[in-house]
This record gives structure tokens, sequence and C-alpha cells, in this order.
């Protein structure tokens, strides 16, 4: 994927995330600049992740550590649930699965299939497990909360006609 | 809006029926049965006889549109509402064409779901 399709896909999934707090965490969250690494992450952290196919391979994952996730996972289901534990892993996962959903829907002439969620805890961040080819492009978009960071991680290779086309 | 209704939720993710068991119960539904996918969803129709559906598309073992059409070809008459991140045009289609009666889009709020399903439960007793 050049360049400018990375950058065509920053705005959908930003602006699906701030939907997504938004409408059902009731809460802002503070978008920065994309990046092309992983920023760093110490804290324990909690990596949920979508695989794409159709006109796009890869994968999307979220990536939060402890306090944010914590945080996170309270507003949305409106109870504390213990780190680590099913259930904050199920949220996790949903949360991802509705931010890849919306970003989707808005990147407009591509056929994406999601898949389900694959959650993870680890106690530093490592790479997704879906690479996505190697021409696929790493792109990570990280936001701010009230009590830590969390990133977005795109995995994205465009294939068949629709690399073409683009 | 009938809230006496027995209403089945159909979604992978135990946090999703956790909200959406709340927001149905704070609307007055107190009737509530639950699936984890199509298939534990087909097991529970013939015993829990829905009359309204809440179902997930994007689930493993048997996915939403794959429960509607299996559900609509044993004679489930039950308004259907499909609640997820799916909203292509094309799979909308499909999944009317499926037998699928209306759609939420994830994320959603409570006045949403709410609209949808006062707005479902009218066509069906109209067209009744």
């Amino acid at each position: 994927m050049d360049r400018q399709s990375q950058e065509r896909c920053v705005e959908p999934f930003v602006s699906s995330v701030e939907n997504l707090f938004r409408t059902m965490l009731k809460q802002s969250v503070q978008p920065q600049a994309a990046q092309q690494g992983m920023p760093e992450i110490k804290d324990k952290h909690v990596r949920a992740t979508i695989k794409l196919s159709g006109d796009v391979v890869g994968s999307v994952t979220l990536v939060m550590c402890e306090d944010a996730a914590n945080e996170a996972v309270t507003a949305f289901v409106g109870m504390k649930m213990p780190f680590g534990s099913a259930d904050m892993m199920d949220a996790a996962g949903e949360l991802a699965n509705m931010i890849t959903g919306g970003a989707i829907s808005r990147l407009s002439g591509l056929k994406i299939k999601i898949g389900c969620p694959q959650v993870t805890i680890g106690p530093v961040a490592g790479s997704s497990p879906f690479s996505g080819g190697p021409a696929a492009t790493l792109m990570f978009l990280p936001f701010g909360m009230k009590t830590g960071q969390f990133v977005v991680e795109l995995v994205m290779n465009q294939v068949g006609a629709a690399a073409k086309a683009a | 809006m009938d809230t006496k209704l027995r209403v089945m939720l159909i979604d992978d993710s135990k946090t999703m029926r956790n909200i959406q068991r709340t927001m149905l119960t704070q609307m007055g539904f107190e009737t509530l049965e639950e699936a984890q996918d199509g298939q534990d969803a087909l097991s529970k129709l013939g015993a829990f006889r829905p009359e309204l559906i809440l179902c997930d598309w994007n689930m493993p073992n048997l996915d939403g549109l794959e429960f509607v059409k299996q559900a609509r070809s044993r004679g489930c008459t039950a308004p259907i509402i499909m609640v997820t991140t799916e909203s292509e045009k094309t799979k909308v289609v499909t999944a009317i064409r499926a037998g699928v009666n209306n759609y939420v889009v994830k994320p959603f709020t409570q006045e949403v779901l709410a609209a949808r399903i006062t707005e479902t439960l009218s066509k069906v007793k109209a067209a009744a």
C-alpha cells in the first residue's frame, strides 16, 4: 500500500475511534499524529486483533496499556473488571471490532471482510500475529485518554484489482 | 412498544450481550434469552420461541446471516434486527433478502436501539 493510500486510511480510523468513544463510552479521546513506529508501551497491556481479508489483507490491533484498558472497559461496560480477566478481554475485543467495522464502512470502494477478535495480554507490546504479507505497511495511531494512552496498529496490504485501482 | 415480548440476543461477545440486556431491561423487556452464536441460537429457538431477535453478524461457528437463513427455513417468523458493524450497502441488502427486518449499526445508543425496535415492531404489525 503506497503512502497516499495509507494516509487515506488514517481519517476513517480516527473518526471511528472518536465515534465509538462518544457513542458508547460517553468519553472523548485525543487523537495524536500517526506514526510509522510503535509508541513505547512498557506497561502491561491488552492487544485485541481483527484480521482483514478481501481487497485489503492485514489486521487492525487495539493496544491498550493497563490504565487505559481499565478506563475504557469500565466506561464501555459500566463496571470495573479485573485486568486480564476473560470478561475484560471480551470487552477489548468488541472495542477493536467496532473500531474496525466503523473505519471500514468509511473506506469507500473497498470490499473488506473482518474476522473475529483475537485478544492477548502481554507484559510489553509485541507485533501483530497477522503480517499482511511482505508488501504490507504498518501505521500506528496513538490516542490519549485521562489515564493513559492506547494505540490502533494498522497492518494493511491492498491486493488484486483494488491495489491496481489505488 | 410491547415489552412483554420474548427477546433473543445473539452475539459471540458476552460484553455486547450484557450491554444489550441492560438496555432492553431499561426499556422494560423482561423475558430475555441469550445465545453465543447462530448454532446456539438455532438450538434454543424451539424452546424459547422468540418474538423478537437481535442478532450479530460476524460470529464463529454459524454467523448471523446463516442463522437468519436457517431460522427462516425452519419457520421462524419473529422480526430479526441485525446489530452489527457491517454497514456496507450490499451487505444490508443481502441481509434483508435473507429475512432480516431491520438494522442497527454498532456503536449505538439505547435511544437508537429503542427506535429501531419500535419501528420494526410497527412495520411487522402493519403488515400482519
